[in-house]
């Protein structure tokens, strides 16, 4: 048996990470300070935290499932520890090339067809023409999008752009997957086929930070959980005590 | 190695075909050339003249117009693809400058028609064009990033561009300037990289180096704000988009 003990090199390390929003719409934007700080400046009133001290670390091949109601950042976090998205506040540490599924979208542009988005997708990831020549027929399949390769990416159904977007993501072979509720849309075959891939590479030892609503898949997948709670600090912890604190929330309703 | 590909990727996409780029500055020329010839305000070879300073002048003017919305265009990318957001206004100047190389022929060929054969300023040439680029991808980093903040920088653009172009020795020399109004206009950084475009094929209108310093300190100060500008204002456009 392999020494359990040593703990493996963190794959995402994140410490004391807050990040704010203006509320308003018409923010008060000193010039000075956007120029100084690199912030827009708001008043107090105004800022949104939808978290803030949120601290938690995820081993290598470890699966951590994010949980919250609408609004509290989840999406928000996947976006920080993508790195598209700057913290206010504190450091995030990723150790390892990620592949986001954000929001639906693994960034297509919508006017290129779906062969275009799958060169320039993958070329963003560093693949070669060549590397991806190889995969492509296998991502199409799999996406069951084979008909429509050439058609502009705007036209697809949301189901279809979501099928292509987790085929693309999945196939990158980047040790980090952030997937953002890509099993609420699809249909039943899709979810079982992602289900399967999810699992994959999961026992290929990858990890994964999985946003969900779905109770039974964050316990099928993930040992622990992270619970968002608006404006309050985020808590963290085995799976089942997690889901189990956010449904006792008398704040849930 | 990723910039190289997205640049190509970028590419593809954007150049609609060859023609395009001779055919649209030979437009241009060909507009100001009877728009100025009603005026009787033209010069010797005017087309050759115009086209001169035209290229390098549309070359700048694409750039601004196109950095306001390049971080917008892109959003989807930037917000799945975790890459130095640089390189999108940088691709955007890179496939402009492709674009301002291509129309280069253009000025050959007239001159070619004219028999002029260019001037030792021709030796010069590079650094007007290192200056020029320097100020493209300044100007490119600091529109897009405050465009993505702040809106109106888009509206004001425009009339800026527009303003500039006439302030500018695009359509005339900066010789004719008076003395007074000539050392004010030096401060225009593209001032003296457009009478060095010029002085390959008018070296008789050359006013001396003065501008071209203040196209030096312009470029680089130009350059360098663009940078710092673009990694303070970062956070709030990666939230904007």
């Amino acid at each position: 048996m392999p020494p359990k003990k040593r703990r493996p090199r963190d794959a995402i390390v994140v410490k004391d990470v807050g990040i704010k929003f203006a509320i308003n719409r018409r923010r008060r934007i000193g010039v000075k300070n956007l120029l100084i700080e690199g912030r827009t400046a708001t008043t107090g009133v105004g800022e949104y935290w939808p978290f803030r001290h949120l601290s938690f670390r995820v081993a290598k091949g470890e699966s951590v499932g994010v949980i919250g109601r609408n609004g509290c950042g989840k999406s928000t976090l996947l976006r920080l520890v993508a790195g598209v998205m700057l913290p206010d506040e504190g450091t995030i540490q990723v150790n390892g090339g990620v592949g986001a599924m954000i929001e639906l979208s693994a960034g297509f542009v919508g006017d290129l067809t779906a062969r275009e988005n799958v060169y320039l997708i993958s070329s963003l990831h560093g693949f070669t023409r060549e590397q991806t020549d190889e995969r492509f027929d296998e991502i199409m399949r799999w996406a069951g999008v084979m008909r429509f390769v050439d058609t502009p990416v705007m036209h697809f159904s949301s189901g279809m752009r979501a099928r292509l977007a987790f085929s693309i993501v999945t196939r990158m072979e980047e040790p980090i997957l952030l997937v953002d509720e890509v099993l609420a849309v699809g249909d039943r075959a899709f979810r079982r086929k992602c289900a399967a891939v999810i699992e994959n590479m999961l026992s290929d030892g990858r990890t994964m930070l999985l946003v969900s609503h779905n109770e039974s898949d964050l316990r099928r997948w993930c040992t622990r959980g992270i619970y968002l709670r608006r404006e309050q600090d985020p808590l963290e912890g085995p799976i089942e005590e997690i889901l189990e604190m956010y449904l006792d929330d008398p704040d849930q309703t | 190695m990723l910039v190289d590909r997205g640049l190509r990727h970028k590419y593809a996409n954007s150049v609609l075909g060859y023609a395009w780029s001779l055919l649209e500055p030979a437009l241009f020329i060909s507009t100001y050339f009877l728009l100025l010839k009603i005026f009787h305000k033209t010069y010797p070879m005017y087309p050759l003249f115009i086209a001169s300073t035209i290229l390098p002048w549309q070359w700048f003017a694409t750039v601004v117009n196109s950095s306001t919305g390049t971080l917008r265009a892109n959003s989807r990318l930037i917000t799945s693809i975790a890459l130095p957001r640089e390189i999108y206004p940088l691709a955007d100047v890179t496939v402009k400058t492709v674009e301002f190389a291509l129309s280069l022929p253009l000025i050959v060929v007239i001159a070619w028609i004219y028999g002029v054969r260019p001037s030792g300023y021709v030796f010069a040439w590079p650094l007007a064009l290192a200056f020029e680029l320097m100020i493209c991808v300044g100007l490119a980093l600091l529109i897009s990033s405050l465009n993505t903040v702040l809106r109106d920088v888009e509206r004001g653009i425009g009339l800026v561009i527009r303003a500039l172009f006439y302030l500018s020795p695009v359509l005339y020399p900066l010789q004719r300037l008076a003395g007074s109004l000539r050392g004010v206009a030096a401060y225009n950084p593209m001032v003296g990289i457009l009478e060095l475009n010029r002085a390959i094929w008018f070296p008789a209108y050359w006013t001396g180096w003065r501008p071209v310093y203040f196209s030096a300190i312009g470029a680089v100060v130009i350059l360098l704000l663009g940078f710092s500008v673009f990694a303070r204002v970062e956070r709030a456009v990666l939230k904007e988009l």
